[in-house]
C-alpha cells in the first residue's frame, strides 16, 4: 500500500516541482545544514525504499554501519552482540512502533503472550504450549495464521514479533531444530520492520513538511529545523530534501495524497472498523443483550477463569471447560456444574421457563458466595 | 436400552468402548461402518459382540479376490425338480453383515456390495428386492497390506458413515486381554441378545428425532468447510460428510441418554465421520500427517456456538 502511495505521491510531486522551480531554488539553501553528513539522493531514491540495501544509500554513516551489521546477522544474538548497532536499530524501531522489538528476548512468556492482540493466534500459541505438540503441521499452521494476520493487518508489529519469539522459545525448549528457522524469520521481520519504519518516517516527514510549507505560504523562509520543531524524539532517521512548491499545488497534492491513502487503506480500515464493531457486538452479546441463563453462565465462566486461571477458548465446549476445571476450584465446582447443566438444557435442549431460570440463578448465587468465601 | 448394549459389550471387550459406541451410533444413524486396523486388534470380535447383543440376523462374508457379486447378492438357480429358476438369496439379505477384509474383494464385487449399501436394495436379474431394516454393513480392512488387495476408492469410502481406526490397546489393557483371553472368547460365544429388532427400529426412529439446535448446524457446516480450506487438504468434506456428522451426532446423543445434541457430540463423531472423506496433499502425507490430526486441529480452531 505504501509503495503505491509513494509512487502516486512521487508523480504528483514531480508535476508540482516542475511547476514551481523558482521557489524551490530559493528554499534549498535552508536545509543544507540539516542534511550535513547525510547522503541525500533526492526524492525518487528516498521513496523507492524496499530493502535494507535501499536504506544504505540514504543513511548516515552510523546508521549505515548498524544496517550493514543487520544484513550480516542471521541470529538475534548476533544483532545484540554489537551494542552500538543494536542501540541504533532499537531506537529506529522504538520511535516507529513504540516497542522495543529487539529487546523482546528479555520478556517472560506471559508478558509476550499479553502483547499478542490477535485472539486466535494467542489461543493457538497457548494450546501449543499446553499440549507441547509441536509437529510440523502445528508449526506450519501457526506460522501461516501469523503471516496471514500480518498481511491482513489484524496483528500489530510488536504482537507479531512477540508471537515469533514465543514460538521460538517453545521450539528451543523442546529441542526442535525448527527454532532456528523461526529465529531467521525474526531477523527477517526486524529487517522488514526497519524498512517499513524508515519509509513511514520519511513519508510522515514529507507530509509534515508539506503542511508546514502551506502554513508559511506567504514567506517561504522555512527552514527544516524550525518546521520540525524541537520537541520530537531525536533518533537516527533518514532525512531528505524537499523541493518547494506553490501553496495551491501543495494543497492539491495534500488532498490527492489523502484520497490515495484512503483508497489504498480502505481495506485495512474496513477490517479495523469491522473488528471494533465485532468487539463491541461481542461485549454487548456477552454482557447485556443475552437471555438470563446464558448471561449467568458466561458470568460464571469469567469468575471461574479468574479463580482457576483456566481459559475457555472459543473452540472449547461447556462440558470440556467443566472437565478442565474439575478438582481445581474447590467449593465453586458444585454450583458451576449446576450452572453448566442449566445452560446446556436452556441452550441445546430448548428448556426454558421460570423454574429453570430460578434454578440457574440459585447456582450462580452459590457460585458467587463460594467465590467470596474463597477469596476471604 | 442401547446404552445397556454398550455397557455389556464394553465389559467383555477391553478398551473398545469408543468403537462399540460408534458402531451402534452408525446403526442408529442408518449408516455403515468401516473398521480399519492391523490384524489381531479385535475388529471382528467387536463386530461379532455387538451383533450378538442385538436380536438381529447376522451374517459374515470373508472377502477374497475370486468372490463374485452374485456370491454377495445371490442369484437365480435352476431347480431340477420343479424345472424352474429359483432365487437363492445371498448373505447380504440380513440385518447386520460383517464383511471381513473388504479390500480383498475385487472392485466388481466391492461395487455390488457398496451399491446395495447405498440403495438398501438389491437387483438380481431385473428383480429389485429391498433389504430388511435395519441393515448395516460392518466392514473391516487392514490398511497396511498392498499385495492381493484392492483399496476402496474415495467415492466408495464415502458410502461409510464412519471409519474407525482400531488401534492397539494400552499396556494395561493388553495385560488384561492376556489374562482374560479365554474368558473373552467364551463370553462372546455365549452372548444372548439384549435388544429385539423392534427395539432397534424404535431406537432408530427416536434417534432421528433428537433435537439439534440451529447454531449446531452452523457449527457442523463450519467444520466441514474448514476441512476444505485447510492447507494440508487436497479434497475436503462434502455435504454428505456434514449430513453424516449430523446423523451420527444425533445417534451419539441418543446413546448418551440425551434428547438433544451438544457440541461435544459433534466433536466425538467428527473425526470418524470426516477423516476417511478427505484427501491430503502429497507433501503432507509424506511428512506423516494423518487426516485425523487435521480434523482434530480444525476442531480445536472452529468456535463452538456462543453464548
Amino acid at each position: 500500500m505504501l509503495r503505491a502511495f509513494a509512487v502516486s505521491l512521487l508523480l504528483l510531486l514531480s508535476m508540482a516541482s516542475a511547476a514551481s522551480a523558482p521557489i524551490a531554488s530559493s528554499s534549498q539553501l535552508n536545509v543544507a545544514d540539516v542534511l550535513e553528513n547525510r547522503h541525500t539522493p533526492g526524492f525518487p531514491g528516498i521513496l523507492n525504499i524496499t530493502s535494507i540495501d535501499d536504506l544504505l544509500s540514504v543513511s548516515s554513516p552510523d546508521v549505515r554501519k548498524a544496517l550493514e551489521k543487520l544484513l550480516q546477522c542471521d541470529t538475534l544474538e548476533c544483532i545484540e552482540g554489537d551494542e552500538f548497532s543494536a542501540n541504533i536499530l532499537k531506537s529506529i524501531l522504538y520511535n516507529s512502533t513504540g516497542v522495543d522489538i529487539i529487546g523482546l528476548r528479555a520478556l517472560s512468556d506471559s508478558q509476550l503472550l499479553d502483547m499478542i492482540d490477535d485472539t486466535s493466534i494467542r489461543g493457538l500459541l497457548e494450546s501449543l504450549n499446553r499440549s507441547g505438540n509441536l509437529g510440523p503441521l502445528e508449526i506450519d499452521r501457526l506460522v501461516n495464521e501469523l503471516e496471514s494476520a500480518r498481511s491482513r493487518g489484524s496483528i500489530s508489529p510488536q504482537a507479531y514479533m512477540a508471537a515469533l519469539e514465543l514460538l521460538r522459545r517453545m521450539l528451543e525448549r523442546s529441542g526442535n531444530p525448527q527454532g532456528e528457522v523461526i529465529e531467521r524469520r525474526q531477523v527477517e521481520a526486524i529487517r522488514e520492520a526497519l524498512v517499513e519504519a524508515s519509509r513511514r518516517g520519511l513519508l510522515s516527514e514529507l507530509l509534515e513538511r508539506i503542511s508546514g510549507l502551506y502554513r508559511e505560504s506567504q514567506g517561504w523562509s522555512s527552514s527544516f529545523n524550525s518546521q520540525r520543531g524541537g520537541s520530537k524524539v531525536e533518533s537516527p532517521r533518514v532525512r531528505f530534501e524537499l523541493p518547494s512548491v506553490s501553496p495551491s499545488i501543495l494543497m492539491l497534492i495534500l488532498l490527492a495524497s489523502l484520497a490515495i491513502i484512503t483508497l489504498f487503506s480502505s481495506q485495512r480500515l474496513g477490517a479495523l472498523i469491522a473488528s471494533i464493531v465485532r468487539r463491541r457486538e461481542g461485549e454487548e452479546v456477552e454482557f447485556r443483550d443475552i437471555p438470563l441463563i446464558p448471561g449467568l453462565y458466561w458470568s460464571g465462566v469469567r469468575l471461574i477463569e479468574r479463580v482457576s486461571g483456566a481459559r475457555m477458548d472459543a473452540s472449547t465446549t461447556h462440558r470440556e471447560f467443566l472437565a478442565r476445571i474439575e478438582g481445581k476450584v474447590g467449593e465453586l465446582e458444585r454450583p458451576f456444574k449446576g450452572l453448566t447443566l442449566s445452560y446446556e438444557l436452556y441452550r441445546y435442549a430448548g428448556l426454558s421457563g421460570r423454574g429453570v431460570e430460578e434454578q440457574a440463578l440459585r447456582y450462580y448465587e452459590d457460585l458467587e458466595r463460594a467465590s467470596r468465601v474463597r477469596s476471604s | 436400552m442401547i446404552a445397556k448394549v454398550v455397557e455389556k459389550a464394553s465389559s467383555i471387550l477391553v478398551e473398545r468402548d469408543n468403537e462399540i459406541k460408534l458402531m451402534l451410533a452408525s446403526l442408529l444413524a442408518r449408516g455403515h461402518i468401516l473398521l480399519e486396523g492391523v490384524p489381531g486388534v479385535a475388529k471382528t470380535y467387536t463386530a461379532k459382540t455387538v451383533a450378538s447383543l442385538l436380536s438381529l440376523s447376522f451374517k459374515r462374508i470373508q472377502m477374497t479376490p475370486d468372490l463374485l457379486p452374485s456370491d454377495v447378492t445371490g442369484g437365480f438357480v435352476y431347480d431340477q425338480r420343479t424345472g424352474e429358476f429359483k432365487l437363492r438369496k445371498g448373505p447380504i439379505f440380513t440385518n447386520i453383515l460383517l464383511v471381513d477384509e473388504i479390500n480383498r474383494a475385487s472392485p466388481r464385487t466391492q461395487s455390488a456390495l457398496l451399491e446395495a449399501m447405498q440403495e438398501r436394495q438389491v437387483t438380481i436379474e431385473g428383480v429389485t428386492m429391498p433389504l430388511e431394516e435395519p441393515f448395516m454393513v460392518i466392514a473391516t480392512q487392514n490398511p497396511i497390506e498392498f499385495e492381493g488387495v484392492f483399496p476402496l476408492p474415495e467415492a466408495q469410502l464415502d458410502r461409510f458413515i464412519a471409519r474407525v481406526p482400531v488401534g492397539y490397546p494400552s499396556t494395561k489393557g493388553f495385560i488384561e486381554i492376556l489374562r482374560r483371553a479365554d474368558e473373552i472368547e467364551e463370553a462372546i460365544a455365549n452372548l444372548t441378545p439384549m435388544v429385539s429388532r423392534e427395539d432397534v427400529l424404535n431406537a432408530i426412529k427416536e434417534a432421528s428425532r433428537v433435537r439439534v439446535e440451529d447454531s449446531l448446524y452452523e457449527y457442523i457446516a463450519r467444520i466441514v468447510e474448514e476441512s476444505r480450506r485447510h492447507p494440508a487438504v487436497k479434497l475436503g468434506g462434502s455435504p454428505r460428510a456434514g449430513i453424516a456428522i449430523v446423523r451420527l451426532a444425533k445417534a451419539w446423543a441418543y446413546i448418551e441418554g440425551r434428547g438433544y445434541v451438544i457440541p461435544d457430540d459433534v466433536k466425538a463423531v467428527a473425526i470418524p465421520a470426516l477423516a476417511h472423506r478427505i484427501i491430503l496433499n502429497p507433501e503432507y502425507e509424506v511428512e506423516g500427517v494423518k487426516p485425523e490430526a487435521v480434523i482434530k486441529e480444525i476442531l480445536g480452531k472452529v468456535p463452538v456456538p456462543r453464548p
